[in-house]
């Protein structure tokens, strides 16, 4: 739907412009002194309006052929033409339109009117390629507002946070300190996705940070069962990472991979410079008889269009006992 | 005295039901297990008259411990997911404690248990409709061991009486189950009734032969011949 027509309050006020435009147009080409103004509005104003409807059109090919993907030629020729063409209609249906009203346009007033009608239309055009840029800017951010709302929604995993409740309670019994301890954590872990979730980008040691919070509560639950390896080289500490990148992956490592192992396993997360990027991997152990799974699962396919959003690679390795995630991002 | 088993793969979900229950002394716990396989062991060396189950555990859920189990006991599942009470509900559990809960809840779920073991009620039951289906993994038992087997890895499977052989990767394992069951709980659109004595994995399916007049064989990837009726054509032709 044309961004225009679709409401009624912009349609208005591109008409209010064109209305201005007319009237101004019919008074300094018309020489109302000689003919009377009422006669240079009638005759001006309605062919004009009727022009701004033509031009509306111009979205189509706009939407047709974007900037960045067609050739300047082949651009510069098709608006050009089109420019040309309906022009030239509308100076013919000017003249038609001046006969009626019993009047005469004159061939210099004929070639002004087609320059003009030249003019409005490539103006349009570049007026709706401005449109379609602000809607695809609107687009990208919905996209990216979604995807961190998901990536929000898929963390606070209520499974997660009931079993660490359990685990608080039971260790108030048990262990007041180690309770203590896992409050502590979860009330950090919350705070920081909370914090970290509306932020663009965030540095790849708050992230990691993040990460750490949750490991060290999964730590309590799975107590020998959860080994981990963390590598991360120096310097990159500062790099900025979308947010909440490598959390679900950390997450899926032990939900799909050590929390079906008897006997455990080792979740690996590493991080490396890449050229001016980084590169992160995310490896858990996994049973080799695990349930072959239909497609992708949600919190995967929801980070390989997040990294793909932000420029970045995705890479996935899922072998009989090892599983692994590899990111570049810029 | 009711003597009980504790299973859950997390230890401090363990410590608290020992906590818990050591305040109600007519309960004795008599094992505590970490994965579904300790349990079922541990079941048929002890036979207690309950066991809290926890549901999401390593390979054997709590479910298929049940399942697995030739005596059942009374059950209390334990659980952070409430998506499984229907499930609980059917095979005759006594009570769902969603995790975390109170001491107050705790007691509750106890005297229940308590009447229900005192009065004799019947135990947990298998149930086809607590399974969830297709499918995914088949478990065994043999005296002690038990074995857990993806479907995906099932070459064919046979009928014999009340029992089912099923083939994978050159073994054999026996399970006390119909075929028509078995059949009812598998992918349609990968396990295929070739046979009114057999079931074959389209996947280990390497080709069809005819083998006498009006009849035909099935040739696995493997090298293993399954005979193949007349219906059973016509299901595999709709299929391929």
């Amino acid at each position: 739907m044309h961004p225009i027509l679709a409401n009624r309050a912009r349609l208005a006020l591109y008409l209010l412009g064109w209305l201005v435009l007319a009237v101004l147009l019919g008074l300094l080409v018309m020489e109302p002194e000689r003919s009377g103004v009422v006669l240079a509005l009638t005759l001006i104003v309605p062919p004009m309006l009727a022009y701004a409807f033509v031009c509306l059109a111009a979205w189509y090919p706009v939407r047709a052929m974007p900037l960045e993907r067609s050739g300047t030629a082949a651009l510069i020729a098709s608006h050009a033409f089109a420019a040309v063409a309906l022009s030239g209609v509308w100076v013919m249906a000017l003249g038609t339109w001046a006969r009626y009203l019993g009047t005469e346009l004159g061939k210099q007033r004929i070639a002004a009117f087609f320059v003009t009608g030249v003019l409005l239309y490539l103006l349009s055009v570049a007026f709706h390629y401005m449109l379609a840029g602000l809607e695809r800017e609107l687009d990208v951010r919905m996209l990216a507002r979604d995807a961190e709302l998901k990536a929000l929604k898929a963390q606070l995993d209520p499974h997660f946070l009931f079993n660490s409740l359990n685990s608080i309670s039971s260790l108030c019994g048990s262990n007041p300190a180690t309770a203590r301890t896992l409050t502590t954590l979860l009330a950090e872990y919350l705070r920081k996705s909370l914090r970290t979730g509306s932020a663009e980008t965030v540095t790849l040691s708050e992230e990691l940070e993040l990460v750490s919070s949750y490991l060290a509560i999964e730590r309590i639950r799975f107590g020998p069962r959860l080994e981990l390896v963390q590598e991360v080289e120096e310097g990159i500490r500062g790099h900025r990472v979308p947010p909440l990148i490598l959390q679900p992956l950390v997450e899926n490592a032990i939900k799909h991979g050590i929390a079906h192992l008897l006997d455990g396993g080792v979740v690996q997360i590493g991080a490396r410079r890449d050229g001016a990027g980084v590169r992160l991997d995310v490896e858990n152990a996994c049973d080799p008889d695990r349930p072959q799974q239909r497609g992708e699962n949600i919190g995967l396919a929801n980070t390989r269009r997040r990294v793909e959003m932000f420029d970045g690679r995705i890479e996935v390795l899922d072998e009989p006992a090892r599983f692994r995630v590899t990111l570049w991002l810029p | 005295m009711i003597t009980s088993i504790i299973v859950d793969d997390e230890e401090p979900a363990r410590a608290i039901l020992r906590e818990y229950l050591a305040d109600h002394p007519q309960f004795a716990v008599v094992a505590e297990c970490a994965n579904g396989y300790e349990a079922v062991k541990a079941v048929a060396e002890h036979r207690p008259d309950l066991v809290f189950l926890d549901i999401q555990m390593p390979k054997l859920d709590g479910f298929d411990v049940l399942e697995l189990l030739d005596r059942k006991p009374h059950v209390v599942f334990v659980t952070a997911y409430d998506e499984y009470a229907i499930r609980a509900f059917e095979v005759h559990a006594i009570d769902y404690l969603l995790k975390p809960y109170t001491a107050a809840r705790f007691a509750e779920v106890i005297a229940h248990a308590e009447a229900m073991v005192n009065r004799g009620a019947p135990p947990a039951a298998n149930s086809a409709a607590a399974i969830r289906k297709p499918l995914q993994r088949i478990a065994f038992r043999d005296g002690g061991a038990i074995d857990v087997i993806p479907v995906q890895r099932i070459d064919y499977i046979e009928a014999q009486d009340d029992y089912v052989h099923v083939y994978a990767r050159g073994q054999r394992h026996i399970k006390q189950q119909t075929l028509g069951e078995l059949e009812a709980l598998l992918d349609p659109t990968r396990f295929i009734r070739v046979h009114r004595s057999y079931i074959v994995n389209l996947e280990s399916l390497a080709k069809v032969e005819p083998y006498a007049k009006d009849s035909r064989v099935a040739v696995l990837k493997d090298g293993a011949k399954i005979p193949v009726s007349r219906p059973g054509y016509e299901r595999l032709k709709g299929l391929l």
